[in-house]
């Protein structure tokens, strides 16, 4: 598995939906739930499949007829390494937060 | 890859509106995948990186080749495009044609020059692709400078060069085994039969194009034996070793090409198929149409010099060679250039 040179936003957002998830999972939904557009969500995928933190397959015995869907689902190695991404932005983003907290009570102080 | 995709992009577009989806926003997404993509990643092309520059390689050579077919044929007609560009000429299609030409020859070095950028940077890891590209530049002006002012008579054997780069090329790779034998040398051999015998047609109507119909034509109201007394009282007749140099190179083409589709050895034979002996006749034809104006140069200036007119082609047969030129030409350099399909990569 190779590491993701950047993790942004969006990239969060579609760990966070995988992890959550814990099945294998339509890429449709994963645009669903995190609300991004296909747009960023198809590319990130792309990505992370290519990077072996997620891994692929066409949805088996399909009750609809017509094209496959195809369902993706985070590697074993791809969910810790998806936690620690996660936990590493949650901790990027705290001090922001406890800082705009600051400036928030000082403002109406 | 390009199967898995579709296949994916389609079930998302049909499921859609169950996901609350816009099937814009499938296409967005799509879009923006296809153009984000690592297309060099093995597992994305399903070929090695080196078997992709060279796919690349075939395909920028495609363009480049057919954009410098081009250009060859407006230098050696343009003059005449813009005479006739008007409704009521009977060569106005002709004159419309060229000016297609004249936009598309620039497209398709473009286009050829980008693929090489990507060939290149395909090819070498480390991706420092515009010094070697300008390095590649410089070597093949020089090249080309060295042909241009090395020799003229260099360039009156245009279809043999041609036959034999495209030979030597063919002896180097082997060609894939047809799936019909018999099937294959019946088409080798027609495509022999066809071409090398219209390579020296071709050449014989350049002769009579340059020595009769020409001079006629830039002479009206003269006499064939009236123009050749003009130009012999003016020691002004031309030196016949440039036409039979040029006769005497389509000759050994045509003979070139019969050899290859017809001669038993073993190496001959690895190398032969249908599209390769097509691609040595067409080249043929085509180096033979577009050195004409080199065989006639001595006989035009001769003219000019003797009869105080101009030194260029008068007659319409001058167009036929240049017409040949590009008919053969463009689908040589793309038989012979333009990569098979490619591979199928295992099902994901």
């Amino acid at each position: 598995m190779d590491p993701l040179s950047r993790i942004t936003p969006a990239t969060t957002d579609v760990l966070q939906s995988l992890l959550g998830e814990g099945v294998p999972v339509w890429g449709l939904r994963i645009v669903k739930q995190t609300g991004r557009p296909a747009g960023s969500v198809y590319p990130i995928l792309e990505r992370l499949e290519r990077a072996g933190w997620v891994e692929s397959a066409w949805e088996g015995a399909p009750e609809r007829s017509g094209p496959r869907r195809r369902l993706y689902t985070l590697t074993a190695d791809g969910a810790v390494a998806a936690r620690a991404a996660l936990d590493r932005a949650a901790a990027r983003s705290r001090p922001a937060r406890v800082a705009g907290a600051a400036d928030a009570r000082e403002a109406f102080a | 890859m390009r199967s898995r995709y579709r296949e994916e992009w389609t079930a998302d577009l049909a499921g859609a509106p169950e996901a609350g989806a816009r099937p814009s926003s499938i296409v967005a997404g799509a879009l923006a995948l296809a153009a984000t993509i690592d297309r060099d990643d093995p597992a994305v092309s399903g070929m090695p990186r080196s078997a992709l520059a060279v796919r690349r390689a075939r395909w920028a050579a495609a363009f480049l080749g057919t954009g410098l077919v081009l250009l060859v044929a407006l230098y050696l007609h343009g003059g005449w495009a813009d005479h006739y560009l008007t409704a009521d000429s009977p060569l106005f299609v002709f004159a419309l044609l060229s000016r297609a030409l004249e936009a598309g020859a620039p497209v398709a070095i473009a286009i050829g020059a980008l693929l090489l950028i990507a060939a290149v940077r395909t090819a070498l890891p480390w991706r420092r692709p515009l010094g070697l590209l300008a390095g590649m530049a410089v070597a093949g002006a020089a090249a080309l400078a060295v042909l241009l002012a090395g020799s003229l008579v260099a360039m009156l054997f245009l279809p043999v060069l041609g036959v034999a780069a495209w030979g030597v090329v063919a002896l180097m790779v082997p060609a894939p085994p047809p799936a019909d034998p018999r099937r294959a040398r019946r088409r080798e051999l027609a495509a022999a039969a066809v071409l090398a015998p219209a390579v020296v047609a071709l050449a014989a109507f350049g002769v009579l194009h340059i020595m009769v119909w020409n001079p006629l034509a830039k002479l009206p109201g003269l006499g064939l034996d009236e123009i050749y007394a003009g130009l012999a009282a003016a020691g002004e007749l031309p030196s016949p070793l440039y036409l039979t140099a040029w006769v005497v190179g389509a000759v050994l083409a045509a003979t070139a090409i019969l050899l290859f589709a017809t001669l038993p050895h073993r190496r001959l034979r690895a190398a032969r198929s249908p599209q390769r002996v097509l691609v040595l006749g067409l080249t043929a034809l085509a180096g033979t149409g577009f050195s004409m104006w080199l065989a006639g140069f001595g006989m035009g200036m001769g003219i000019a010099d003797a009869f105080a007119t101009s030194g260029g082609d008068a007659a319409f047969s001058a167009l036929l060679p240049v017409v040949v030129g590009v008919l053969a030409g463009v689908p040589a350099v793309l038989l012979g250039c333009v990569p098979g399909p490619r591979p199928v990569p295992a099902a994901s």
